[in-house]
């Protein structure tokens, strides 16, 4: 049923996102968890790369807001659409200094599970389109 | 058993998208249908700007493929995890020449459905980011 693995990827944004508590991934995902996000230099490959590029979101922006615009699946499978937005007023973005700009972007993920934990996520973000908000 | 939703979608990248029958809209969307891709400056809306950017794809390469890597369904959306693989050698692409280069990128879909056609789509691929490929 894909009601359970909806509610475990709403708690992974409510958490890692929102609450900014990224150590709750270990409770949610496998072992040997991968990800495969498509961000340039910001590819991660692991639970400990999605904590990471968390972490990179709370060091370059304020104010930031992650709203769930679509959230569906089908057997072992879960789509997640998020849109993040917050002001670039900390550190260098993708090489971009902060100029206290507000950026918005979205990110589409498919998260896998084994077990009632996820196993496999690969992911697509649009905010290398957004970036000349920055400027 | 596959869907009647996820059959449309099939349809849609292996007959138009793939093959370029652009016949083929008039029959998979509303009259009506939004599509909204974040592709920069080929971000189009509506049937007659799809069907415009599919000739203008095959107009650029040729060896169009799209690989079906993911089809998920929940009540009326479909999403589609394409891979899109094509060789540079017909028009000139975002303003670059062409060079006989193989092009490789991913898109991910949303397809919202109406009385079993295609009403709205949203999608992000990673077009840019891949560019180099064809330099």
């Amino acid at each position: 049923m894909a009601s359970k693995k909806l509610e475990i990827v709403k708690s992974l944004v409510e958490e890692v996102f929102v609450k900014d508590n990224p150590d709750y991934m270990n409770e949610i995902c496998t072992d040997d968890m991968e990800s495969h996000f498509i961000i340039d230099e910001l590819d991660k490959h692991d639970v400990d790369g999605i904590k990471t590029l968390n972490a990179i979101l709370n060091q370059c922006f304020s104010n930031l807001k992650v709203e769930i615009e679509e959230l569906f699946g089908e057997k072992d499978k879960v789509v997640l659409v998020l849109k993040f937005s917050g002001t670039h007023d900390k550190e260098c973005f993708l090489g971009m200094k902060p100029k206290g700009k507000k950026i918005e972007f979205l990110t589409y993920d498919v998260f896998y599970f084994r077990k009632n934990l996820i196993s496999f996520n690969r992911g697509i973000t649009d905010v290398i389109h957004k970036l000349d908000m920055l400027e | 058993m596959t869907s009647k939703k996820k059959d449309i979608v099939k349809t849609l990248v292996n007959e138009v998208f793939m093959k370029n029958k652009v016949e083929y809209y008039d029959t998979l969307f509303t009259k009506n249908m939004v599509s909204h891709q974040i592709f920069e400056e080929l971000d189009i809306n509506d049937v007659e700007g799809l069907r415009q950017l599919t000739i203008m794809f095959h107009e650029c390469f040729s060896d169009v493929k799209f690989e079906i890597e993911e089809l998920i369904e929940s009540g009326n959306k479909v999403f589609a995890l394409l891979k899109v693989s094509a060789v540079h050698d017909g028009e000139k692409f975002m303003g670059i020449e062409p060079k006989g280069k193989k092009f490789i990128f991913d898109s991910y879909d949303i397809f919202y459905f109406e009385k079993g056609l295609i009403a709205y789509h949203k999608s992000i691929a990673n077009v840019v980011q891949q560019l180099e490929m064809l330099k």
